[in-house]
């Protein structure tokens, strides 16, 4: 099949177009929204459980280090639902540029989301972490077994090292992909 | 834009070039359903963009970028699933040698090899493909990618490349 016949091929395929009436545009967009939304409000009621779990740890637990602890977990916590708001309401790039530079700022976008997910989204929840398992380690539990307290600071580590690392990874996966894009445009942001 | 221009030009850009968005998507996502849902998200985010238009650049630019942007944001979000269930050429020559047993045509068989490698490329590539495939000329491309007419030019030359080879690898098969 040569050139022209794959063409005429490609053009005649069976694909009805769709078509929309204003009204159900309106009614598709209001649909994707609310997915964004629902998307959004899991991620607001995960923090509320980690906010209203630590709230009852600072009136539960007698000791001050884990009191002070938990309202510094419940900081953190709001630090990155405030972050999480701010990335979510920012504007992706306007769809009518031309596609190098479309995908070139998605890329970008993305890339710096995860390439800084160690400061707006490990880094708020570490000083509450540290001082919360300070005070379970000198005032809740004293005299518990040494191992069992590394061995419990140690995962909580681990978890946050993975957190970074994997989203280190991305960020590294998604500057390989802009370093692919060409550097050459004639008309990228008209 | 007023709402009322806004709605024209949208029908307007529905009307001209409702099959070419429908194309479109078909090289964006494999699955009819899904593709369905994309098409929605493409008609809608077309409709939207037209409160921003002011004529600068053709309809027909406009509407391009809008759905190859659409797709690939589409792509990005799917990518581990796309990876998942996208197929090996040789998957695509096996479904092939399936198909010849309900007689389809030899047109229908080289379509689905070249939707496979379609769904194979990395966004920018897949977008010069599918307006190549839409006989845009090179000028016309590029002003929808943003690539320079030169970069066009070689990308459009080593997809002929691609798919004579894949084309000719077909034939040998059968």
């Amino acid at each position: 099949m040569n050139d022209d016949l794959l063409k005429s091929a490609w053009k005649s395929q069976d694909l009805p177009p769709a078509v929309f009436s204003v009204d159900q545009l309106h009614s598709v967009a209001r649909k994707l929204d609310r997915r964004i939304r629902v998307r959004n409000t899991l991620e607001y009621a995960a923090c509320l459980l980690v906010v209203v779990c630590f709230a009852r740890f600072t009136v539960v637990f007698p000791y001050p280090l884990m009191r002070l602890g938990s309202a510094m977990i419940i900081i953190g916590t709001l630090i990155i639902a405030w972050q999480l708001h701010v990335r979510a309401s920012s504007q992706s790039a306007p769809r009518e540029l031309a596609g190098l530079e479309y995908h070139r700022r998605q890329l970008v976008r993305q890339r710096e989301a995860l390439r800084t997910a160690w400061l707006w989204y490990v880094a708020p929840l570490v000083p509450g972490v540290v001082l919360f398992r300070w005070g379970v380690e000198i005032e809740l539990d004293a005299n518990g077994p040494f191992a069992r307290g590394m061995g419990a600071n140690m995962a909580i580590a681990a978890v946050f090292f993975a957190i970074i690392l994997f989203n280190l990874h991305g960020a590294r996966r998604l500057q390989r992909q802009l370093d692919r894009l060409p550097r050459d445009t004639d008309n990228g942001t008209s | 834009m007023n709402n009322k221009n806004q709605d024209t030009c949208y029908q307007q850009a529905a009307t001209d070039y409702g099959p070419d968005l429908a194309r479109f998507t078909a090289g964006y996502e494999r699955d009819p359903a899904l593709r369905r849902e994309l098409l929605q998200e493409v008609h809608v985010a077309l409709w939207q963009s037209f409160a921003s238009y002011q004529a600068q650049c053709s309809l027909r630019t406009w509407v391009y970028r809008v759905a190859h942007n659409v797709g690939v944001t589409h792509i990005q979000r799917t990518m581990r699933r796309a990876e998942r269930q996208s197929l090996a050429i040789e998957d695509i020559e096996a479904q092939a040698c399936e198909y010849t047993d309900i007689a389809l045509t030899e047109r229908r068989l080289d379509l689905a090899r070249v939707m496979a490698l379609i769904h194979q490329l990395a966004p920018l590539d897949r977008q010069v493909m599918l307006l190549y495939l839409e006989e845009l000329d090179a000028a016309s491309i590029a002003e929808v990618t943003g690539l320079s007419a030169r970069n066009v030019a070689t990308k459009v030359h080593r997809i002929k490349a691609v798919l004579a080879a894949q084309l000719s690898g077909g034939m040998q098969h059968e």
